[in-house]
């Protein structure tokens, strides 16, 4: 059964259109949100977000299906990746997907991406959204 | 006659009909194809292989596990009220009543956390394809659950009884997993879980959250007030408010339990709180940071006051209603 799946083109990974294509899947989860700025990676499996009220969206390719996440500042480890250009090795603390190696353009687009998830919002922010 | 001794010899029913399952599912992926509905979620490789395992899985804890539950059962039969006997309206009883507390296990593991971490896994796949029956839990005894058989054993139904009418009943629920049957002659639809009602079952549009929990009979649903019928203009979108990023079966049977125990074992919490994160709802936190399906409910409604008291949905809501709260919970 799942090789005729594969055969019959099941393995097909998603890939994330652009960047209207990245908002609107973000969208679907979090209604709400208010979206200033998409970072596409350059495979296209990932989309992170800056929200207006500081905190971050994600959009990750799982198989041929997307999860979406609303980050606190600070409640993901994200940082440039030592070994290869552009990359960011993020730790999320989540089960289900604890690690991720995001792969952008450039290494001006990694460092800033690792800094979007660094903890510089007050508190009481990072509290509520805990 | 001692019944004890005759009924145990009933056929698990499942078991014969494993040859079906797999025909049906690919009919199903044929018809998926050949019809090229793009539209549908369809199969995946790694989706449908962790689904399969989850079957396996699922029976090889039932060999190990449901020994425990059944000989609870057994014992308790010894207290029963009456006496049936083995008539055909016995059985026909059971797989009824049966259905009801399916209905309610099933309603109460999407309402009580600590059955949700066995049956969330049921809910994990972002598709919706006859495979996604087979998804099923490895720690459904763990719960307790099968208290709920209870009444029914004292009641005089033999648990053998029970579980062979079951098993035409876990049957019934491997068809409505599919995309590739619309809706069905109205008086099914009325009477019967059909693949329409089960859409809206896996679905996470707020407007189907905690919808359409039968097994066999949609008339339960009906009769306690939580049928929600499939809208062509809100087609069901799969899986769970936060999806998960793994095909792992481990970590697909077993990460709710963490995330559960993490929460409620967390410092700084009161007795009540950490109770709260193991038997309030799924989405249910001590300060009120997650959002559960009536926050997304009244969300919704909020963003689109126009749907407000539509099947599955509140009436009208606050204008600042639950904008606290920022994440949808597990």
């Amino acid at each position: 059964m799942v090789l005729m799946v594969h055969l019959t083109g099941g393995s097909r990974i998603a890939e994330i259109a652009g960047e209207d294509a990245a908002k609107a899947r973000f969208l679907v989860d979090y209604p709400e949100a208010q979206i200033a700025r998409v970072i596409l990676s350059a495979d296209r499996r990932d989309a992170v977000l800056e929200l207006e009220d500081g905190h971050v969206g994600m959009v990750h390719a799982v198989g041929s299906n997307y999860l979406t996440r609303f980050v606190n500042r600070g409640e993901m480890a994200a940082v440039p990746s030592a070994g290869e250009d552009g990359a960011v090795d993020l730790d999320t603390g989540d089960i289900t997907w604890p690690r991720a190696q995001m792969h952008f353009a450039d290494d001006e687009t990694a460092r800033a991406v690792a800094g979007m998830f660094a903890s510089t919002l007050d508190q009481p922010a990072n509290k509520r959204a805990a | 006659m001692d019944l004890s001794q005759v009924i145990p010899d009933f056929p698990d029913v499942t078991q014969f009909a494993i040859p079906f399952f797999i025909l049906a599912m690919l009919a199903e992926l044929a018809y998926l194809k050949l019809s090229r509905t793009g539209n549908k979620a369809g199969f995946e490789t790694r989706d449908t292989l962790t689904s399969l395992l989850m079957g396996t899985g699922n029976v090889v804890a039932g060999m190990i596990f449901g020994v425990v539950s059944y000989a609870a059962l057994v014992w308790l039969w010894q207290y029963r009220v009456f006496d049936l006997g083995l008539h055909w309206w016995v059985f026909a009883a059971a797989f009824l009543l049966d259905d009801l507390r399916y209905y309610w296990y099933h309603r109460i593991a999407h309402r009580v956390r600590w059955v949700w971490a066995e049956h969330v896994n049921h809910h994990s796949s972002q598709h919706y394809n006859l495979s996604t029956a087979l998804r099923q839990s490895w720690t459904g005894l763990f719960t307790g659950m099968f208290v709920l058989q209870a009444p029914l054993v004292l009641l005089g139904l033999h648990p053998a009884v029970i579980a062979f009418t079951f098993g035409f009943n876990l049957i019934y629920q491997f068809w409505i997993h599919t995309e590739a049957i619309g809706k069905m002659w109205k008086p099914v639809e009325l009477v019967f879980n059909t693949p329409s009602h089960h859409r809206v079952h896996h679905a996470t549009n707020p407007r189907y959250l905690d919808a359409n929990f039968a097994g066999v009979l949609i008339i339960w649903d009906r009769m306690f007030g939580t049928f929600v019928e499939e809208l062509d203009e809100d087609m069901p979108r799969y899986g769970i408010v936060k999806n998960i990023g793994t095909f792992n079966p481990l970590k697909v049977a077993f990460h709710e339990w963490v995330s559960m125990f993490r929460d409620a074992f967390q410092p700084g919490l009161t007795v009540r709180q950490r109770l709260g994160y193991l038997f309030m709802p799924p989405g249910w936190s001590h300060d009120g940071s997650r959002k559960g399906s009536h926050e997304l409910k009244a969300d919704y409604v909020r963003l689109n006051p126009e749907q407000a008291g539509r099947p599955g949905l509140p009436g009208a809501v606050m204008p600042d209603a639950g904008k606290e709260a920022l994440v949808p919970g597990e």
